[in-house]
């Protein structure tokens, strides 16, 4: 009986759950009565429903289309949810070529007024389109009558001549409470899929049968001529992936070190992998399968592989560089040097030559790839093995599956006979040999030999951005501090200073450092602003009367003066991504102070070294007195340039240890 | 010896290159034009001409030297257009230092875009722009464009110097009236620079010649108030299509009233009822404006859509009724439509957002970029912001208020001047109690409360949600201070009195240093000001202080029992032309003793040679609001 009326209860409970729905238009009591999310009360609004739908159909005219059906149901919780009232939707519209189309839109915005439902339709005449430039437009609409507490409801479809499936977008910076997918392909279509994000759902994968009718006309007859239509109706099998999921929680961007939070959001793309018509009398084509073809593709590209052989556009330069520079090293530097300098970055990133290299090398602008395989030919040239290597740059992601789109950068590599490697990216005017810029510091890439073939190699910065400052002051004896500061920036941490500010005025950068800690500059120098193979070196005089506090005739002072870390830049309690420092990062600080006559110590902070797991980071700190000085050595290091979610909570605390130490004075009294 | 062989070097590269123009080299740039500049503007010149009232003629040639990469922003490399403006002209050809042709570029090298900014649903903007990466520097852009356009209400203003580290060697702008349309114009900060104007019926010209590059100052007044600019206005103008009225602010209140408001203020029988209803009974018109203001921010929002006459005629009120959202204009227009109905009487009223500046009350043309309503109130004006949802009711903030407006009223337009919120009235007054323990933690309760624009600056906290706001004060109030948590908090909006009212309770762990000799702690806990402006060696413009404020902390700290009280710092006061701090302490008795402290911030314009005092008035503040005491062991 027990069990029965379980049955009954649980048969009940499932008809309850499952008897929400999410047809269009019809929104019930419940979700207009709710009035906070009730597992993200933090949430200004949510999806209540994601629907997608995507799948081919065929026209005689155009063959194959890809036809995507979306609706989302969003609630809106609070005033700052009404930006969600406001959709966007992008189409590819270019001057000339193949257009998608958007159609169907509809939208209703629902309330709950007095206890009554009310619902407003989106009006068409409210519906704007925009051309944002030539190859792309937006349909956009805000909802009419949104307050704290509308649903809205919106459908619409779009139209694409193009074979590719858009991306499908699991987490929003918003919560989803129910999400459900389902992309059909026909079998003479193979996609493959990449996942990116820390949130995934598995999709469901089975297969259907559909088919296509196509209509010919067929003339006939010799003084009469008869028209006929004729329909072939042709059935196919159809791949299909569903995706379903429930309650995915919000990613919201309020986070410090996080390069693309669009990276961390879970989702998957899709890209062509082949076509095979052969059982409708055509035939096979593969796009791509793995890595290696996909490199050897782009490596056949009249845009890559072609660019790279055209010779003789720099052949006087390069006969010049010659004259000098001898060996292989030489070499290296002294090519790398000429086409950095000569050439300037237009900003956009490709695998593939835009203008071509002979055009790019007479005016000097071009995007990534005019300007490394301009390198890489001038450098093979000279008689250096080198290479071109396909990079996923930083915002492109971390590729998994071999698509084309997972490469969208490509710098250069020398090898030499030793096995030692250079690798090269001339666009980037503060770069040098294995020092790359963060936009291709991003995982591995992919090295292309010249007969197509290709092979890993890793692209995390091989040496630690480095900050190192000699602080030596003296305090006087109106408690203020005068002294001398240098600080010798390399690597990463070089090349990014350099790009920041070497085009900045020298009086400028040092109100600017006046400003940050607190201190009267005196003299203020910069070295070595442009020898990129050289440490960038800043010395400063300085004075300042902010330092020593005086409390009842002693004497309180940190040991590290402006150099303290005096805040804990992970303020949160728990996230959920990694930290992301783009590099291996190390800061050393030594300071010596010299201590007024008639002062003496009473007391010095106790040393202090501390670890995270797996040896990722490390600080040491120590403070010690010798006769009148004060020598104070902090080391901050970083070995990985990611620090992993599980490790959050370990590097929030090592950081509240760390400030908590710094920020320890040291007592002076009075003899 | 060096010379001739320059000449020489010269002469052959002009010889190899025949698109040299040796006008255009950097060479020929004096000194004192380059001094901090990041471009010079060789030589502009803007033409128009006058060919109806619908229709002018806009055309600009702009040679404009880029000295460095900070420079690449006066390039502007772009025109806008719309609806009714048309593009007849445009390419630029870019020179390297010496004066040879590097690139050049016609018309249909320019990307055509929508120029609707993010925040905006429909405009009719667009633009025509070049990208271009600068090779090298420094180079030569040479401008040229030419627009026709049917609306001649904006005749483009002359501004020669338009921002900071730009240097003008030559800029010159020329209108012709062929017609003798009438029309009017205005010179203003002519006196201080060598403008040359001539002025005759069917033409007006404006030149400057050497103007050296202004640097940018903290706490300035705005270049704005203080460079050159001249304003030709059409006293009847066209905007798209509309013949507008412009003889002076009375007329051209008359015709927005006729041609741009009458009529788009009625509304559904059923919203007049509803209307009716809610205000029934009550007597005073004020109380019933607040019943519509409110009803107005619970229905609607606010979305930008710039349709109508150029962006100047409001969306019917009746439309706004129907889908509860609008812009600035058809919002006030709305309000301004159901306070009608109440029996309350509003003015439609125009003003620039943002910044304080004013319409100019002796110059009328198309002017401002906001619209906010305006309640006669037998002349103590009450003003609306009618695209906030949570505005107190006559409260503006520093969004709009303390300058002059333009209110339309039926009998035309009135300069009339916004309700302004001085020093004193931006009022924060901080009590806190804070017991302190033997190892150095803090617990406190802290009420603070906030007026004026102080107010303004906190309020919409409110809407916060709880991490929201523990993350809000943890990262943004009390940035300074670690391991401070949020225990406790409850807000209050009073927005009668336009009080918001934070009620907190907090901990810090390890506040105080502590070991066996010493106790030491910051008696400011809460409210440290730590802003000190930048320093100058020469100061060369006037010391703004934009806002005024005060602030009032009283902190009663209790001792643990085994500490005692010993010295109390002294009682500290400033007083300076900019404004006052005081610190004192109290003993109450042998376990708590209370810190009180004021600062008061006066808004005004200085001149420069004051500068160095307010430097030092506000470093003073800021180290005296670290002080630290230490109580004794007993």
């Amino acid at each position: 009986m027990i069990k029965k009326i379980f049955l009954l209860m649980f048969v009940l409970v499932q008809t309850i759950v499952f008897s929400q729905d999410y047809k269009f238009g019809k929104v019930s009591k419940q979700e207009l009565e709710e009035q906070f999310h009730p597992i993200d009360s933090t949430a200004d609004a949510a999806y209540l429903y994601r629907y997608r739908r995507t799948y081919f159909d065929y026209n005689d005219q155009n063959g194959f289309e890809i036809i995507t059906e979306i609706q989302e149901r969003i609630k809106i919780y609070t005033s700052e949810g009404f930006k969600k009232a406001n959709k966007t939707i992008s189409y590819y519209n270019p001057e000339s070529g193949d257009k998608q189309t958007v159609s169907g839109i509809n939208a209703y915005t629902f309330n709950l007024i007095d206890g009554k439902v009310t619902k407003d339709k989106l009006g068409k005449n409210d519906i704007f389109n925009e051309e944002k430039n030539k190859f792309w437009s937006l349909q956009k609409f805000t909802m009419p009558n949104i307050k704290v507490g509308s649903v809205i409801d919106l459908e619409y479809q779009i139209r694409s001549p193009y074979l590719s499936i858009s991306d499908v977008q699991f987490q929003f910076d918003i919560p989803v409470k129910k999400l459900e997918y389902k992309i059909t392909i026909p079998e003479y279509y193979v996609f493959n899929m990449k996942m990116k994000g820390y949130y995934f759902v598995n999709p469901k994968e089975t297969n259907g049968k559909s088919f296509l009718t196509i209509n010919s006309k067929t003339r006939t007859g010799w003084y009469v001529i008869n028209t006929s239509f004729v329909n072939t109706k042709i059935d196919f099998r159809t791949n299909i992936k569903e995706f379903s999921d429930e309650n995915i929680p919000a990613l919201k961007d309020n986070e410090p070190f996080v390069a693309n939070m669009d990276n961390y959001r879970g989702g998957i793309t899709f890209e062509l992998a082949s076509t095979n018509f052969m059982a409708v009398g055509g035939e096979f084509k593969s796009y791509t399968s793995t890595w290696e073809q996909v490199s050897k593709k782009i490596f056949e590209s009249t845009s890559f592989g072609s660019e790279l052989e055209k010779l003789s556009y720099y052949t006087d330069d390069l006969n010049k560089i010659l004259e000098t520079a001898k060996t292989d090293p030489e070499k290296v530097g002294a090519i790398f040097n000429f086409v950095k300098n000569k050439m300037k970055w237009n900003g956009l990133y490709s695998k593939y030559s835009d203008n071509g290299v002979r055009k790019t090398y007479k005016e000097n602008v071009g995007n990534v790839a005019d300007i490394n395989l301009i390198l890489i030919a001038m450098l093979r040239e000279a008689g250096l093995n080198a290479n071109p290597v396909l990079v996923s740059s930083k915002g492109n992601g971390i590729p998994l599956f071999p698509t084309l789109d997972g490469f969208d950068y490509v710098i250069g590599i020398v090898q030499f006979p030793d096995n030692s490697y250079v690798l090269l990216d001339a666009t980037e005017p503060f770069s040098s040999p294995n020092l790359l810029p963060e936009r291709a510091l991003n995982w591995q890439g992919r090295i292309v030999q010249k007969d197509g073939t290709s092979s890993w190699i890793p692209l995390t910065a091989s040496k630690h951005a480095m900050e190192e400052n000699i602080l030596m002051v003296k305090m006087t004896d109106d408690l203020s501090i005068e002294g001398l500061l240098r600080t010798k920036y390399e690597n990463l941490n070089a090349l990014v200073k350099r790009r920041s500010e070497n085009h900045l005025k020298e009086e400028d950068l040092k109100t600017k450092l006046e400003e940050s800690l607190k201190i009267e500059i005196e003299d203020f120098k910069i070295g070595n602003k442009e020898e990129t193979d050289k440490s960038l070196i800043r010395t400063v005089k300085f004075s300042s009367e902010d330092l020593v506090e005086e409390i009842n005739g002693k004497l309180y002072v940190e040991p590290l003066l402006f150099l303290t870390v005096r805040n804990n830049p992970f303020k949160s309690e728990e996230r959920k991504y990694p930290v992301d420092f783009v590099t291996a990062w190390k800061d050393v600080h030594r300071v010596t102070i010299e201590i007024p006559a008639g002062y003496s110590i009473e007391k010095l902070p106790e040393p202090l070294a501390i670890a995270l797991p797996d040896d990722i980071g490390v600080f040491k700190y120590q403070v010690t007195q010798n006769a009148n000085k004060i020598s104070t050595v902090a080391i901050l290091e970083f070995n990985s340039p990611l620090i992993l979610p599980d490790n959050y909570q370990f590097l929030k605390d090592f950081y509240s240890k760390l400030v908590l130490k710094e920020t320890e004075k040291v007592v002076l009294v009075k003899q | 010896m060096k010379k001739p062989s320059l000449i020489f070097f010269l002469s052959i590269i002009s010889f190899l290159s025949n698109a040299q123009d040796l006008s255009l080299s950097v060479l020929s740039i004096p000194k004192e034009m380059k001094e901090n500049a990041n471009a010079v503007l060789r030589n502009e010149q803007i033409d128009i001409t006058i060919l109806a009232i619908d229709e002018m003629l806009v055309s600009q040639k702009r040679v404009v030297t880029i000295l460095n990469k900070l420079g690449d922003a006066d390039a502007n490399i772009f025109e806008h257009y719309d609806n009714d403006t048309k593009i007849t002209k445009l390419s630029a050809i870019i020179y390297d230092a010496l004066g040879n042709e590097i690139n050049k570029y016609s018309k249909t090298k320019f990307s055509d875009i929508s120029a609707v900014d993010g925040g905006t649903l429909y405009s009719d903007s667009r633009a025509k722009y070049l990208e271009y990466t600068p090779t090298t520097y420094p180079y030569t852009l040479v401008f040229e464009s030419e627009y026709k356009t049917s609306t001649t209400g904006f005749i483009p203003w002359w501004f020669p110097i338009d921002g900071y580290f730009i240097s003008v060697e030559n800029s010159s702008y020329t209108i012709h009236n062929p017609k003798l349309i009438p029309w009017k114009n205005k010179k203003i900060n002519f006196t201080d620079f060598k403008v040359i104007a001539e002025e005759l019926p069917n033409k007006i010209s404006f030149s400057i010649k050497n103007q050296p590059a202004l640097n940018y100052e903290n706490e300035a007044i705005h270049y704005r108030e203080i460079l050159p600019k001249a304003i030709v206005s059409l006293i009847d103008f066209s905007l798209k299509g509309v013949i507008g009225k412009n003889e002076n602010w009375t007329d051209f209140g008359l015709w927005m009233n006729e041609q741009l408001l009458k009529g788009r203020d009625e509304l559904s029988p059923a919203t007049v009822a509803k209307i009716k209803s809610l205000v029934s009974g009550v007597e005073n018109p004020i109380e019933r404006a607040k019943l519509v203001y409110k009803f107005m921010q619970d229905k609607t929002r606010y979305i930008s859509v710039q349709v109508g006459i150029g962006g100047w005629e409001p969306i019917a009120a009746n439309l706004v009724d129907d889908v509860g959202y609008g812009d600035c204009k058809g919002l006030t227009n709305y309000t301004k439509a159901l306070l009608n109905v109440a029996d309350v009487t509003s003015y439609y009223t125009i003003v620039y957002s943002g910044e304080k500046n004013d319409i100019d009350k002796d110059f009328s043309s198309l002017q401002g970029n906001h619209v906010i309503l305006n309640i006669p109130n037998n002349g103590k004006d009450i003003w609306l912001e009618c695209t906030s949802q949570i505005m107190p009711f006559g409260f503006l903030g520093d969004f709009t208020d303390d300058r002059d407006v333009l209110v339309i009223t039926p009998d035309g337009g009135i300069i009339k001047h916004t309700a302004s919120y001085k020093n004193e009235q931006n009022l924060q007054t901080s009590k806190a109690t804070i017991q302190l323990s033997e190892k150095g933690n803090v617990e406190a309760t802290l009420q603070i409360i906030s007026k004026g624009i102080q107010y303004d600056d906190k309020f919409y906290i409110e809407s916060f949600t709880q991490p929201e706001l523990i993350k809000h004060y943890k990262s943004s109030v009390w940035e300074y201070l670690n391991n401070v948590e949020i225990k406790n908090t409850s807000l209050k909006n009073d927005k009668q009195n336009v009080e918001f009212i934070e009620n907190i309770e907090v901990s810090i762990q390890n506040y105080a240093t502590v070991n066996e000799t010493e106790y030491l702690l910051g008696v400011n806990v809460f409210n440290k000001n730590s802003f000190v402006p930048k320093k100058y060696r020469d100061r060369k413009l006037p010391l703004k202080i934009e806002r005024g404020f005060m602030d009032k902390d009283e902190f009663l700290f209790k001792i643990p029992s085994n500490y005692t009280i010993e010295i109390l710092p002294a009682k500290t006061e400033i007083t300076t032309k900019f404004g006052h701090y005081k610190i004192s302490f109290i003993k109450n008795d042998d376990t708590s003793f209370t810190y009180f402290r004021e600062l008061i911030i006066k808004e005004g314009v200085f001149p420069k040679e004051e500068y160095e005092e307010y430097y030092s008035f506000r470093k003073n503040v800021a180290k005296l609001d670290n002080i630290r005491i230490a109580i004794i062991k007993k």
